[in-house]
């Protein structure tokens, strides 16, 4: 969910980290102006908000860095791939981008029901509602809002999250039609789509790490993608090679279990470094 | 139905409630079976059919302590609770080491608590035999001692002689005064519970999960982060229990004393688990002669009682290995240390305190571990000075920091008021003052925000 305008945040639940966001309530380093040129525009969850890293720390203000293009960072808390392929459409009109779209994404794979809804348009909107007393009371006071959220987590069950799981799979006609949708709105800016995967981690008990996913639906994802003129970003290669080096994982804070949770400054450098190693590549091929 | 659970917030606030009107409107005795009815409610919110185990192991108590004196049915008093704590937590334990399970095995789950209430059932037909207190004629109160929920599924041991006498004692009731000073232990055992300790433990699970993965300073951090996790695990819900027996007019013995202040293993074991130590002293120790026949016979039935404890814990040989290192030091200090220990400087005892904080750091290495195997990646990742995932768990520092500050102020407050040093660790504020009441919400919030909401149970329920 977006924050309030130049509003100040810290968050302290996975690491600590506090920050400013702009004018539009984007966690970027700088304000939006109307008809300012974005080279890159980011898109993506709460790991590509930035959430619990500082703001030089993420990935929007790292890849800005590194390649000196204009980077602009709209990643919100909870817009998962199939939120970001509704907004696409719209953030492309407003913002322009010149050269890339980046969607950051930590999964591929989704309910046939949330796909249809996706397809359909009627995916729920993110975000708390301005309805009831009680919604009142937990927007306007943060403090309010947290506790809210604790006893939620200390009452829900571990079935309830277990029956969420179960009945995820993929429907590869549904995400044709999306694909197509997304690459053919990225086109019309003049922008290319890349859609930056970063799947989960867990350590073996051997010590040495696992990547968590269904490698014939990422090889599924990243097919499709290839053959709509999409670029797809696996970072599962950098995560492995990250690790075998240096012992360091993308995921988890000092207060936090290991390789688990947000994206922190790790991962965030090499997801920067990843994403902007495929803009070189795909410079040097054009 | 765990203590940190949202079922029990509100089975309890019910229990005070009826109990309280029960109080106003009738007597004693319909308070007794309403607690009795309670408890038993609470212990069956795990498994229904253990109840009728916990009826079964108070029954046998009840009857054979009438007519103890007579040594066969004292003898079968006393078997009866070591039977169903054999069957039940020992009986694939021993089958397997036995190298029998070929033989067969029994799919036994493990009943929560069993460990604590048989101890209670057997403590109080010895004593009975001993004449150290005389049998109670009134069923639902024996029955009621055995099952009461606040102590029913991990302690502390509580003993007949202390609890019984406050059934009897009618001028025993929830009060104003004890409900205050209820609340507040129950609030400090859930800051140490769900803040501290299970905090800690989602470090400790990733580094004795997976130790291979782990630099050998992430591995020294997290052996000293479960110390402090078992305890403040622990200690939190002693707390929890002794507060909600406070609030409800009864009194329970304390349970932790400082432990880690302790200048030798001896001392640990004064202050660690007292209801255990004590039990294991008055019921095991001294009935194998404890320190009547002679040094060597001392060493060995200090060992004997300190193996038996480690086995109590768990049905796993690093529990009984646990134990044994336990017992090694104690009769170490035996062995060496013949006079008691004088006055000695600050730095000396602070000095004592860290070698016996790590020495009882490394034993918790056995007991946390689920195999010997585990155990020694552990030891080897660090003295083999393993590289691996560095992770300066920010838990881990707040908790010593906490404990730290919490040990000196409770022992210079105790000091101040002169009281023994864990009663002033529970930081008691006069609940009638717009004070204390800010303090005590604002200690309230603060424990509702920080609380670690998975899923993560008492570590002693498992035994």
């Amino acid at each position: 969910m977006r924050s309030q305008p130049d509003s100040i945040w810290v968050q302290c639940l996975e690491g600590f980290a506090y920050g400013k966001v702009n004018n539009e309530g984007h966690n970027n380093s700088y304000d939006y102006k109307r008809g300012i040129s974005i080279d890159i525009l980011v898109m993506g969850a709460s790991h590509m908000e930035g959430y619990n890293v500082q703001t030089e720390e993420n990935t929007a203000t790292l890849l800005s860095k590194i390649s000196k293009f204009r980077v602009y960072n709209i990643g919100a808390g909870a817009h998962f791939l199939l939120t970001c392929f509704g907004n696409l459409q719209a953030a492309a009109e407003k913002y322009r981008p010149s050269k890339y779209i980046v969607i950051e994404t930590e999964s591929v794979k989704f309910p046939d029901r949330m796909l249809k809804m996706a397809e359909a348009g009627t995916l729920p909107e993110v975000g708390v509602k301005n309805r009831g007393t009680l919604r009142l009371i937990l927007r306007e006071n943060k403090y309010f809002k947290f506790l809210w959220t604790q006893m939620n987590k200390m009452i829900q069950t571990k079935s309830q999250q277990a029956k969420i799981k179960d009945t995820l799979f993929n429907d590869s006609e549904i995400m044709l039609s999306l694909i197509r949708q997304a690459e053919g709105t990225a086109s019309s800016c003049g922008a290319k789509l890349i859609i930056a995967y970063h799947p989960r981690v867990s350590l073996k008990k051997d010590g040495t790490l696992n990547i968590n996913d269904d490698s014939e639906i990422v090889k599924q994802f990243s097919d499709l993608c290839a053959e709509n003129g999409i670029y797809f970003l696996n970072m599962a290669g950098r995560f492995l090679e990250e690790y075998k080096n240096n012992y360091i994982l993308p995921y988890g804070f000092a207060n936090t279990s290991v390789g688990k949770g947000h994206m922190n400054r790790e991962g965030h450098r090499m997801f920067a470094d990843e994403i902007y190693a495929l803009i070189k590549r795909i410079e040097a091929e054009s | 139905m765990i203590f940190t659970s949202f079922a029990f917030i509100v089975f309890f606030v019910l229990v005070l409630a009826v109990t309280f009107l029960i109080q106003k409107f009738s007597g004693d005795r319909v308070k007794h079976y309403f607690l009795l009815a309670a408890s038993y409610f609470f212990y069956g919110w795990w498994d229904w059919r253990f109840c009728f185990l916990l009826f079964f192991v108070s029954l046998s108590s009840y009857v054979t302590a009438l007519y103890c004196r007579k040594k066969s049915v004292f003898i079968l008093g006393v078997s009866v609770p070591l039977l169903v704590l054999g069957v039940f937590k020992y009986f694939g334990f021993f089958m397997n080491s036995l190298g029998l399970e070929r033989l067969g095995s029994l799919k036994i789950i493990l009943p929560v608590g069993i460990s604590f209430y048989t101890f209670q059932a057997l403590s109080y037909v010895i004593d009975v035999h001993r004449g150290k207190i005389t049998p109670e004629k009134d069923f639902a109160q024996l029955a009621l001692y055995i099952s009461f929920f606040p102590q029913l599924v991990a302690g502390p041991i509580v003993r007949a002689s202390d609890f019984l006498p406050q059934l009897h004692d009618t001028s025993r009731r929830m009060t104003a005064e004890n409900f205050c000073a209820g609340i507040q232990i129950i609030a400090f055992g859930y800051f140490k519970k769900s803040v501290l300790a299970d905090h800690l433990s989602v470090f400790v699970d990733d580094v004795f999960g997976v130790p291979a993965a782990f630099h050998w300073a992430s591995i020294i951090l997290a052996v000293v982060s479960y110390s402090l996790q078992i305890y403040f695990d622990f200690s939190g819900y002693s707390d929890i229990a002794t507060g909600c027996a406070k609030c409800l007019g009864y009194d329970f013995v304390k349970n932790f004393n400082l432990p880690y202040i302790s200048e030798s293993v001896t001392e640990f074991w004064r202050r660690w688990h007292i209801s255990l130590s004590g039990w294991l002293r008055d019921y095991l120790y001294i009935p194998l002669g404890g320190n009547r026949h002679g040094r060597l016979r001392q060493l060995v039935n200090l060992m004997i009682t300190m193996l038996l404890g480690g086995l109590w814990h768990g049905a796993n040989w690093t529990f009984v290995f646990w134990g044994g290192l336990n017992g090694t030091a104690l009769c170490a200090e035996k062995i060496f240390i013949r006079k008691p220990m004088k006055k000695s400087g600050i730095f000396s005892s602070l000095a004592r305190m860290t070698a016996v904080f790590f020495f009882v750091s490394f034993t918790w290495i056995f007991f946390r571990s689920e195999s010997f195997t585990d155990a020694k990646a552990l030891i080897t990742g660090i003295f083999t000075l393993q590289n691996g995932i560095k992770q300066p768990f920010f838990w881990s520092f707040a908790a010593i920091i906490i404990l730290i500050v919490s040990e000196i102020s409770a022992f210079f407050r105790a000091k101040r008021i002169k009281l023994s040093s864990v009663e002033g660790f529970v930081p008691l504020v006069n609940l009638n003052t717009v004070t204390g009441l800010t303090v005590f919400f604002v200690f309230c919030g603060v424990i509702l925000g920080l609380a670690f909401t998975g899923e993560n149970p008492f570590v002693y329920f498992q035994f």
